[in-house]
C-alpha cells in the first residue's frame, strides 16, 4: 500500500520570548491510503500543529513533508493553495460554515473552489444525503444544530473529491450522540477509500481507528492499532 | 478591576487597534475642524469688517446732496452750527463727488468705465474720514503736498481687476490725467457696487481718490463741494444726531436737495454685513453636512469596533464583573477616539483656516482680516465630536451587558447571523454558491450593512451636495452666457449719460462710427414689479431693471423659455416664480413716466407675454412699441452694438468713449465676469471643501473596510484552509465592497441631490434672491460620486492585502475574538 501522507524529521518550532519550544520534534510517520488514523494527546501536544502541517497550513521548520503525492515543504506559496484545494479537505472542531450559505450552497461552495463546479450543486446535494441531511440541505447553518452542522461540515470536506480528509476535534463541540453520528459518518469514508486523520483529546475515539498516533510534547509516543483491538462505532461511550 | 488596570487594559486596546482607532478619530477630526472652521468665517468678518471700517474711517453720517447741486467750500460744515449741540459731532469733512469716464487703457488692452472723482479733505496732512487705505508696496496715501495736484489714488478693487500697477497715468473726462500714486480701499468701495444696484462691480466702475482742491480743478467746479462726512462722538445715538443733522441742513437751506444717511445705508456696508448672515446660512449647512457625515462615519466604526469586544465582555460577565466594569474598557475606547478626534479637529481646523482665509482675502479684500482661530466654535464642534463616539461605544456596549454570558461568549454557531440571507432564496443569479457569497454577507447583518452604507452615503452625500452646489452656480452662469452672448459674444452695450432721440444727432454718431456693425437702441429704466393687489401689499415686490427693446432686432433680444413677444413684458424664471406668475397673467410693474411736468413713478398692471431664461430676477423687457408708457417714445438711453466686420469690442470702446451723451462702451461678456466674481465667493468654499470631503470619504470607505477585514477574519481562513487563493478572497471582498458601495453611493447621490436643491431653492434663494439658480447635478458630479463611492470602498479591500498574506491561518480557524 502507497503511503498518503509521509513525514520525514518533522520539527515545529516556535520563537516565543527570546527563547525556542517546539510543538513538533523530529517526527517521522507514514499514513497510509485509506487509513483511519486518530492523533491523541493532551491539550498542548502538538497534534493540531501536526495536522495543520499535513494540510499544509503550517510550515515544517525542519524535516519534509510528503501529502498525497506533493511535496508539502518544496512547494511554493502559490501551490500550497492549489494542494489544499484538490489533496487534503479539512474539518473544524467549530465548523467554520459560512453562514450566510445554507446547507447546501456551504457544501456546493467547497466544491466549486475546488474547481470542479459543474454538476457542483448535485454533488454537494448527493454528499448531504450521503451523510444524512436530504431533507436540511435548503437550511442555512443557524437552523441546524450542532451535529448537523458537523456533518454539513464534513460533507463539504467530503464533496471536495479530495483523497484525504483531516479532521480537527470534529466531535469536540457535540455531544455524544451527535458525535456518534459524526464518526460514522468518517469511518464510512475511511471505508471507501479516504485517508482520515482525526485529532482528538478523548481517547474512548481512538478505540475506532485503524490506527492510534499519541503525541506528549511534541513526540510521538506511541504509533500503533488501539489498544484492546478496533471496535465498532456503536460499543463506544464517552 | 482597579481603574488603573482598566485603564491600562483600555491602552493596550488603544495600541493594538491604534490604526483604526486614528482612522475613526481623523473622521471627527475633519468634522469637527472644518466645522469649526466655517463657524468661525462669520465671526472673522464681522471683526474684519468692523475694523476695515474703523482704519479707513467709516464715516457716522453722510450728507449727500442731490445730482448736480453743490456749495461753496466750507458751506456744508457751516450747517452743523445750526444743530442744538454742534460738539456731537467729532470729525467733519467736506467732499466733491462727481461722475467721470475713467480710461486706465494698458498698451494690451482698452479698460475705458464710468467712474466716480472724490475729493478728499487733505488740510489735515491726510484724509481724516472715508480714507482709501494704501497697502505698503501698493503706493502712498494722499496728503498735503497734493492738494490742487493731478495725482490719484486708484479704488484697490478696480485696480487689481485690470492689475493695474501703482504708478500708472488714468485719463479721466475732459481728456485730464491723473497720476495714480497708490492703489487703495475705502470703506464705501470694500465692496463695488453702481448706482443701478450691481455689485461686484469692480470690472465696469473706478472710483478716483483726489484731493478736494484736485477734485474742483477736474470737475471744473473750483471751492464747490457737494458731500458731508461725519464722525460723531462716541456713545451717541446715531440715528438721533443724524436726524438732529438732517434739521440743520433744512434749518440752513443751502438748496442741495440733500440726503442724510448713516453708515448702515451706504451699499457697501449693508452688503457686506448683509453678505455675513446670507454665508452664515450656507457654510452652517454644509458645516452641518460635514459633521453629520462624519458622525455618521464614526458612529458606525466606533461601533463596529467595540462589538468586536463582545466575547471579551462576555467572558468578564462570566468572571462576574459589574455593568459599570463592563462598561468601562470600552467606553474608555471612545474617549480615546474622541480625544485624538478633539485633538486632531483643532489640527484640522487650522488647516481648514488656512485653506479658507485666501478664499476670503481674495474675495473680499478688506485692509484688515482677523482670522483667528474661534475657540468657542470649536467648542461646540469638539462638544459634539467627542459625544458622538462615546454614543457609538456606549450602544454595543449596552447590546453586550443585555446578553447572557455565553450569548455574547460563544463563537460557534450560535452567534453565527443569516439577517436578511434567506431573501437569496428567491434570486436565481448567480448559481454559483461561491458567487452568492458577497450578496449573503450583504444581506446577513442588515443593521451593519444600513449603518455602513449611510456612512459612506452621508459622506458621498456630502460631495454630492457641494459639487452639485459648483455644477449649480456654473450651470446658472452657463445659462446667462448662452442667454446674454446668444450668437453675438462680441456685442458691446454703450451706456448714455442721458435720453437721447434716436433719430437725433448723438445717437446717430455712434451708429455712424465706422467700428460699429449693427446698433439697436434701448430704454433701460429702474422700476419695481409686484403681484395683482392693491397697493402697499406688495411685500412679494422687488425692484426690476426694465429694457425696452426691439424684440425682433438683428443685434441681440431676448430668447423664450415659454410665451413670446408682445404687449406686455418679459419676465425671468425666477421672478415668475416669485410673482407666482405665468405668461398670460398680469402683474404690476411700477416704472418712472417721463412728461412735461418731469419724472413720475406710475403703476402700470402689465401681461406678462413670455419668459426669457436669464437667472436675473430683476431682468424685465419690453419691446420698444411700448414706449410711450414710459413716455420717451424714440428715445433711448442705451444701445446694443455688434462691431463692424474687421473691427473688434476693444475698437468699439476706444471710438466711441470720447462720443458726447455716451457715459459707458463695455462689452457685454463682462457681465458675465461680473457675475462669475459675485459666485466666487460661494465656488472657492466648496472648492477648499471638496478636499475635506474627499479625505473624510476615503477615511471611512477605509476604515469599513478594515473593520469588515477583521470581522470576516475566520471566513476568510476557512476560505484560504480550502485552498481560495489570496486574489479570489480579495476579490469576494471587492465584491461585497462593491455593493456596499453601489448602496451607500445611491443613497448619497439621493441624499445630496436632495440638499443641492434644498439649499439652492431655500438659501441661496433668501441670501442671493436676485439670482434664479438652477438645479444641477451633473454627470461629472454623479460620476465622481460613484468613483469614489463604488470605486474607492471596492478597491478599499487591496489595503489589506498584506494583512490578509500574513493571516495566521491556524490561529484564526481555531480562535476568534
Amino acid at each position: 500500500m502507497t503511503s498518503a501522507i509521509s513525514l520525514r524529521g518533522v520539527s515545529r518550532r516556535y520563537d516565543v520570548g527570546g527563547g525556542e519550544v517546539y510543538a513538533l520534534r523530529n517526527v517521522d510517520l507514514q499514513i497510509d491510503a485509506g487509513e483511519f488514523v486518530v492523533v491523541l494527546g493532551p491539550s498542548g501536544s502538538g497534534k493540531t500543529t501536526l495536522l495543520n502541517i499535513i494540510g499544509a497550513l503550517d510550515t515544517a521548520t525542519d524535516g519534509t513533508v510528503e501529502v498525497g503525492g506533493h511535496l508539502v515543504t518544496a512547494e511554493h506559496r502559490r501551490d500550497l493553495f492549489r494542494f489544499r484545494r484538490d489533496t487534503v479537505s479539512f474539518v473544524f472542531q467549530s465548523f467554520n460554515l459560512f453562514p450566510t450559505l445554507t446547507a447546501l450552497e456551504n457544501v456546493q461552495c467547497a466544491v466549486e473552489i475546488a474547481g470542479r463546479a459543474r454538476g457542483a450543486k448535485e454533488k454537494a446535494a448527493a454528499v448531504l444525503a450521503e451523510v444524512g441531511l436530504a431533507d436540511r440541505v435548503h437550511h442555512y447553518p443557524t437552523e441546524l444544530s450542532g451535529g448537523e452542522q458537523q456533518r454539513v461540515a464534513i460533507a463539504r470536506a467530503l464533496a471536495t473529491g479530495n483523497p484525504i480528509v483531516v479532521a480537527d476535534e470534529p466531535t469536540g463541540d457535540l455531544d455524544f450522540h451527535t458525535g456518534v453520528q459524526v464518526l460514522e459518518v468518517l469511518q464510512r469514508q475511511a471505508d471507501a477509500g479516504h485517508t482520515v486523520v482525526v485529532v482528538t483529546h478523548n481517547r474512548e475515539i481512538s478505540r475506532i481507528a485503524d490506527r492510534v498516533i499519541e503525541l506528549s510534547g511534541g513526540n510521538v509516543v506511541r504509533d500503533g492499532p488501539p489498544v484492546g483491538g478496533k471496535s465498532a462505532v456503536a460499543d463506544l461511550h464517552w | 478591576m482597579r481603574t488603573l488596570f482598566v485603564l491600562r487594559w483600555s491602552a493596550r486596546d488603544l495600541r493594538r487597534k491604534w490604526l483604526q482607532v486614528a482612522a475613526i478619530a481623523f473622521v471627527i477630526a475633519i468634522g469637527t475642524g472644518v466645522y469649526s472652521a466655517l463657524g468661525s468665517t462669520s465671526t472673522w468678518r464681522r471683526e474684519s469688517n468692523e475694523a476695515s471700517f474703523q482704519l479707513t474711517g467709516m464715516y457716522d453720517i453722510r450728507v449727500r446732496a442731490a445730482e448736480g447741486a453743490s456749495v461753496p467750500q466750507g458751506a456744508m460744515l457751516a450747517a452743523l452750527q445750526h444743530l442744538a449741540d454742534p460738539s456731537v459731532v467729532a470729525i467733519a469733512d467736506e467732499r466733491l463727488i462727481t461722475a467721470t469716464q475713467v480710461d486706465a487703457s494698458t498698451a494690451e488692452r482698452s479698460i475705458l468705465v464710468p467712474g466716480r472723482i472724490v475729493g478728499l479733505d487733505v488740510q489735515s496732512g491726510q484724509p481724516r474720514l472715508t480714507i482709501p487705505f494704501v497697502t505698503p508696496g501698493e503706493g502712498r496715501q494722499l496728503e498735503l503736498a497734493d492738494d490742487g495736484e493731478a495725482v490719484a489714488v486708484l479704488e484697490r478693487n478696480f485696480a487689481d481687476f485690470y492689475d493695474l500697477p501703482a504708478g500708472a497715468a488714468v485719463r479721466l473726462s475732459g481728456d485730464r490725467a491723473v497720476h495714480v500714486v497708490g492703489l487703495g480701499l475705502a470703506p464705501e468701495y470694500f465692496l463695488v457696487t453702481t448706482d443701478d444696484g450691481g455689485f461686484f462691480a469692480q470690472a465696469n466702475f473706478a472710483a478716483v481718490f483726489v484731493s478736494l482742491a484736485t477734485a474742483q480743478d477736474l470737475a471744473d467746479m473750483p471751492g464747490a463741494v457737494n458731500d458731508l462726512v461725519l464722525q460723531v462722538r462716541p456713545g451717541l445715538d446715531i440715528e438721533a444726531v443724524a436726524a438732529q443733522v438732517r434739521d440743520a441742513f433744512a434749518t440752513a437751506d443751502l438748496g442741495l436737495g440733500e440726503t442724510v444717511m448713516v453708515a448702515r445705508d451706504d451699499d457697501a456696508y449693508r452688503l457686506l454685513y448683509d453678505d455675513i448672515e446670507g454665508d452664515e446660512k450656507v457654510n452652517r449647512v454644509f458645516a452641518a453636512l460635514i459633521l453629520a457625515g462624519a458622525a455618521f462615519g464614526a458612529f458606525n466604526l466606533s461601533s463596529r469596533m467595540v462589538e468586536a469586544q463582545r466575547r471579551e465582555i462576555g467572558i468578564a460577565m462570566a468572571l462576574g464583573s459589574s455593568r459599570r466594569q463592563l462598561a468601562l474598557r470600552p467606553l474608555l475606547v471612545g474617549v480615546q477616539i474622541a480625544l485624538a478626534g478633539v485633538v486632531l479637529g483643532v489640527m484640522v481646523g487650522w488647516v481648514a483656516i488656512w485653506a479658507l482665509r485666501p478664499v476670503y482675502l481674495d474675495t473680499l479684500p478688506m485692509p484688515v482680516w482677523h482670522t483667528s482661530f474661534q475657540w468657542s466654535v470649536f467648542a461646540q464642534g469638539a462638544a459634539l465630536g467627542f459625544v458622538l463616539p462615546l454614543l457609538a461605544t456606549a450602544w454595543p456596549v449596552l447590546r453586550a451587558v443585555r446578553m447572557t454570558p455565553v450569548e455574547a461568549i460563544t463563537t460557534t454557531h450560535r452567534t453565527a447571523r443569516r439577517g436578511l440571507s434567506p431573501l437569496l432564496r428567491h434570486l436565481p443569479w448567480p448559481r454559483s454558491a461561491f458567487r452568492r457569497m458577497p450578496l449573503g454577507n450583504v444581506l446577513r447583518a442588515p443593521r451593519r450593512t444600513l449603518l455602513t452604507s449611510l456612512g459612506i452615503g452621508a459622506a458621498i452625500a456630502t460631495l454630492v451636495a457641494v459639487l452639485g452646489m459648483l455644477d449649480s452656480f456654473y450651470g446658472t452662469i452657463d445659462t446667462y452666457d448662452r442667454e446674454l452672448l446668444a450668437d453675438h459674444p462680441d456685442r458691446v452695450a454703450v451706456a448714455l449719460d442721458t435720453f437721447v432721440a434716436v433719430d437725433g444727432e448723438e445717437f446717430s454718431s455712434i451708429a455712424e462710427s465706422p467700428t460699429v456693425g449693427a446698433i439697436t437702441p434701448v430704454v433701460r429704466v429702474g422700476g419695481r414689479l409686484r403681484a395683482v393687489g392693491p397697493a402697499g401689499t406688495d411685500a412679494s415686490g422687488f425692484d426690476v431693471l426694465v429694457e425696452a427693446i426691439d424684440l425682433d432686432n438683428d443685434v441681440w433680444a431676448p430668447t423664450f423659455t415659454a410665451g413670446g413677444p408682445g404687449l406686455g413684458i418679459v419676465i425671468s424664471a425666477v421672478a415668475a416664480d416669485d410673482l407666482d406668475a405665468a405668461v398670460g397673467d398680469t402683474v404690476v410693474l411700477t416704472h418712472p413716466s417721463l412728461s412735461a411736468g418731469g419724472v413720475t413713478m406710475t403703476e402700470s398692471e402689465v401681461r406678462v407675454t413670455g419668459i426669457h431664461p436669464s437667472p436675473y430676477r430683476f431682468a424685465v423687457y419690453v419691446d420698444r412699441a411700448q414706449l410711450a408708457v414710459f413716455g420717451v417714445a424714440g428715445l433711448a438711453n442705451q444701445a446694443y452694438v455688434l462691431p463692424a466686420a474687421g473691427t473688434t469690442p476693444d475698437d468699439v470702446q476706444r471710438a466711441l468713449f470720447n462720443l458726447p451723451a455716451v457715459a459707458s462702451v463695455q462689452p457685454v461678456s463682462m457681465s458675465s465676469t461680473v457675475l462669475r466674481d459675485t459666485m466666487q465667493s460661494f465656488t472657492s468654499l466648496f472648492r477648499v471643501l471638496e478636499g475635506f470631503i474627499l479625505l473624510l470619504a476615503l477615511l471611512i470607505a477605509y476604515n469599513a473596510t478594515s473593520i469588515n477585514a477583521d470581522e470576516r477574519a475566520r471566513e476568510r481562513a476557512t476560505l484560504f484552509a480550502f485552498g481560495l487563493p489570496v486574489r479570489k478572497v480579495i476579490g469576494l471582498e471587492i465584491v461585497e465592497g462593491l455593493l456596499y458601495g453601489l448602496l451607500g453611493t445611491a443613497v448619497g447621490i439621493g441624499l445630496g441631490a436632495v440638499v443641492v436643491r434644498w439649499v439652492t431653492s431655500s438659501v441661496i434663494a433668501t441670501t442671493m434672491p436676485e439670482l434664479g439658480m438652477e438645479v444641477i447635478v451633473s454627470g461629472t458630479t454623479i460620476l465622481t460620486a460613484m468613483l469614489l463611492g463604488v470605486v474607492a470602498v471596492a478597491v478599499a479591500p487591496l489595503l489589506t492585502l498584506r494583512k490578509l498574506r500574513r493571516m495566521d491561518v491556524p490561529g484564526t480557524l481555531r480562535v476568534v475574538e
